[in-house]
């Protein structure tokens, strides 16, 4: 024990239900509860008044001493936001209880300079610091002000001034008219809010791909929806959520490396990339043009704010596509987990930079080491027989949030079709090279008049095996 | 009625083990293997002489779990005992059984190792964080309770 | 698979949950913190999100006998609360009614229980059911 604080002092580690873990060095033995809370309130930003302490299976009592408890060193205490203030409540259920949404969001305690500093979210951000990226933290506490301000809020719990937004994009109305089913999603405010929330804050993403099983349930407001969403989640999501848990870091590589391929600038050393991914709407020869200048910054800057805000909402199918989280990924997206996503990523990551099939399937059998469970892949497959309208064609304008924005970038088109199929090469004997795992396909393909061997072994490992995906890749890819 | 050797039990793996314990048997300890469980033993340790623990008869129970010998055996004291390493559940701070674990040793050179930390105990190192604190502010008056307990909770 | 004994099996339990498990909408822990035989628990299971027990901290007490974990534990709610499996008179949850106790399995764990238990508040034939008021005990 070292004398740091007081002789007896502990580091105990804290749990908030919709935050990150932090750690707190105190001495139970001089320290009541309550006076814990008032420590732990300017931590978390939920009042000492609303917070309750859970530690091994008991509530806290305000007037007892933390080490009656029996509290020690390396334990956990969770925190959890209690009912007491039901203005505050209402306040993070606005924030659809996303994450840690809700200690940004909750005004009554927000500190956040931010916030404040950004009373009026469509003024113009000073023109120098548009484009630069060492703007990025401006933009982001900007963005996050923006986010927050009541303004904000309240136009976006609106459904419909959220779907006139959206309706104003041709691509969009077009979309929704011809699938009814994606109106109601952009109907959920919920939704729109977490989209930007998740856009502008990859650390979230993982606080929502923690909080699965709320963040599905907000999807509760789509009519039917919720069950299906329940079902595939237990039958799916679960059991490969657990295996691939560790998987963490390669899927933020992989995630890099999309961020690069789309032309986003790579994020600052130990800084959050708040950066935008181009987006997939704006005519090819704007994005040519300026793609690195769609920031955050530039889209605020524009006169009409629906249409910066339509871009902030819908302008990030990269970073959705990245993190499926399950609420925006939908029926297809929550079947996929960050395993099989950062997996997706790596292979049309491979096939777009033309290296070589090998390295692929070495990439895909080392970073997703839950498809090597034959077990775990068997039901895995088996499920999804069961749901085999949202797989037939996933190319085909359905569910994929890709899909849901219009991209008319073939690199989406590739992640959709390997998205699935990709798991299947490392089941079959990794080792194998793909002219022999591919052997009857690869004769197939031939067959149909596609002779160029290299470009088959490639369509085949992005569409994991299935012909027919490999027949859309490659037509895509010789158009372009 | 303690028992000056360890009882003679088979278990698998542990064949050469077993058969060393017979041949050095060590004094104030046994281990007895559960019938339904081989790897689960009821242990007996004797208060050494000239320690608070003295006349006491110390039950422990020990489990080799699958990874053993290559991790260490996990032991637990089942009487009350007043000792700084030692917590209220039973739970040893010992580091042969945590980080200092080697496969070359044994259950018999563990056990005589627990025993001999019933003969030195060592506050500064504490597991039992109130008792070790009793034992450094003054060490008479711990003993004295190590003492007692060991008359109440030890003794048949 | 040597067969983990059943003092050395909670003592497991025992450290997980005071190292705090997933993301504490469950946790456990000894009533008695020098209870030798670790026969008594208690528990508490934080409601689920979007269901009539959002922002409710449940208490539960679990009872681990010596043939636990052959057999399960017998678990009771402290905290009053409507549920199908759960015994209105007494709080105790009904093993025939909870799954995992129902087919309980030598390697379910107090957290098992707790997690069924959440998950059967959260079940859509559930989460609506009216509730007593919160703080009310059984």
């Amino acid at each position: 024990m070292e004398e740091t604080l007081s002789e007896r002092s502990i580091v105990v580690s804290f749990r908030p239900s919709n935050g990150k873990l932090f750690d707190c060095s105190f001495d139970p033995s001089q320290m009541t509860v309550l006076q814990l809370k008032e420590k732990l309130a300017r931590e978390t930003n939920i009042p000492a008044d609303s917070m309750r302490l859970v530690y091994s299976g008991r509530i806290l009592k305000d007037e007892d001493m933390v080490d009656s408890y029996g509290v020690k060193e390396g334990h956990t205490i969770h925190v959890v936001r209690g009912a007491a203030n039901q203005a505050a409540e209402q306040a993070a259920a606005n924030s659809s209880s996303s994450g840690g949404a809700s200690r940004y969001a909750t005004p009554s305690t927000s500190s956040s300079p931010a916030s404040s500093s950004s009373v009026n979210p469509f003024s113009n951000p000073p023109p120098t610091r548009q484009l630069g990226s060492n703007s990025n933290n401006f933009e982001q506490d900007l963005m996050r002000g923006m986010m927050n301000s009541p303004m904000m809020r309240q136009i976006l719990s609106n459904p419909e001034i959220v779907r006139s937004m959206v309706m104003q994009n041709p691509t969009m109305r077009q979309m929704i008219e011809r699938n009814p089913e994606i109106g109601h999603i952009i109907n959920d405010p919920s939704f729109i809010r977490q989209t930007m929330d998740m856009a502008r804050n990859p650390e979230l993403m993982r606080e929502m791909m923690r909080n699965n099983d709320r963040a599905l349930a907000n999807l509760e407001t789509i009519p039917g929806g919720f069950n299906h969403l329940r079902r595939m989640y237990h039958t799916l999501q679960e059991p490969l959520e657990s295996a691939g848990r560790h998987s963490d870091n390669s899927s933020e590589a992989a995630n890099q490396r999309l961020a690069q391929m789309l032309n986003v600038e790579s994020p600052p050393e130990g800084q959050i990339n708040s950066t935008p991914l181009p987006n997939p709407w704006a005519p090819r020869n704007h994005n040519n043009s300026g793609s690195s200048s769609t920031t955050t910054g530039s889209s605020l800057s524009q006169t009409n704010p629906f249409g910066g805000i339509s871009n902030f909402g819908f302008g990030f199918p990269g970073s959705i596509l990245n993190f499926t989280t399950p609420p925006i990924g939908d029926r297809i997206a929550s079947t996929t987990n960050q395993t099989s996503t950062s997996q997706t990523n790596q292979t049309s990551q491979a096939n777009n930079s033309s290296s070589t099939p090998s390295s692929t399937s070495a990439g895909v059998s080392t970073t997703t080491p839950s498809f090597s469970d034959p077990d775990l892949f068997r039901r895995f497959q088996q499920a999804m027989q069961r749901y085999p309208q949202y797989l037939s064609r996933p190319h085909q304008q359905t569910f994929y949030p890709t899909s849901l924005f219009g991209s008319p970038n073939p690199f989406f088109m590739n992640m959709q079709q390997s998205s699935f199929g990709a798991a299947q090469p490392t089941t079959i004997q990794p080792t194998e090279p793909p002219e022999i795992r591919f052997r009857l396909q690869l004769e197939r393909l031939e067959e149909m008049g596609f002779v160029d061997q290299a470009a088959n072994i490639r369509a085949l490992l992005a569409a994991g095996g299935d012909v027919n995906s490999a027949i859309e890749w490659l037509l895509q890819n010789s158009n372009s | 009625m303690l028992e000056k050797s360890l009882l003679i039990h088979r278990i698998p793996n542990n064949e050469t083990e077993t058969e060393r314990l017979i041949q050095e048997p060590a004094p104030g300890i046994s281990a007895t293997p559960h019938e339904e469980n081989l790897r689960y033993f009821d242990v007996i340790i004797a208060g050494p002489s000239q320690s608070p623990f003295e006349g006491g008869v110390f039950k422990l129970e020990l489990f080799l779990p699958d990874e053993y010998p290559m991790a260490p055996p996990k032991v637990r004291f089942l009487t009350k005992i007043y000792h700084p390493n030692i917590d209220k559940l039973g739970r040893i701070c010992l580091d042969i059984l945590k980080d200092k674990w080697s496969p070359a040793l044994q259950i018999r050179t563990v056990l005589l190792s627990i025993q001999a930390l019933l003969s030195a105990p060592n506050p500064d190192d504490p597991l039992a964080n109130d008792v070790a604190q009793h034992w450094k502010e003054n060490e008479k008056a711990a003993i004295a309770t190590a003492r007692e307990w060991t008359r109440n909770f030890a003794q048949e | 698979m040597a067969k983990v004994p059943r003092n050395f099996r909670l003592l497991e339990e025992l450290e997980k949950g005071e190292k705090g498990i997933g993301d504490g909408t469950c946790s456990y822990g000894l009533s008695n913190g020098d209870d030798i035989y670790m026969s008594d628990w208690n528990g508490t299971i934080i409601g689920p999100g979007h269901t009539i027990h959002e922002n409710r901290i449940y208490s539960l007490k679990l009872h681990c006998d010596d043939n636990y974990p052959d057999s399960p534990p017998s678990v009771h709610f402290i905290s009053r609360i409507n549920l199908p499996c759960v015994n209105q008179q007494t709080g105790k949850v009904e093993p025939t009614k909870l799954s995992c106790l129902a087919n309980w399995k030598r390697n379910y764990t107090l957290e098992t229980v707790l997690t069924d238990l959440r998950r059967e508040m959260a079940n859509p034939h559930n989460k609506k059911l009216p509730q007593p008021p919160e703080g009310s005990s059984f």
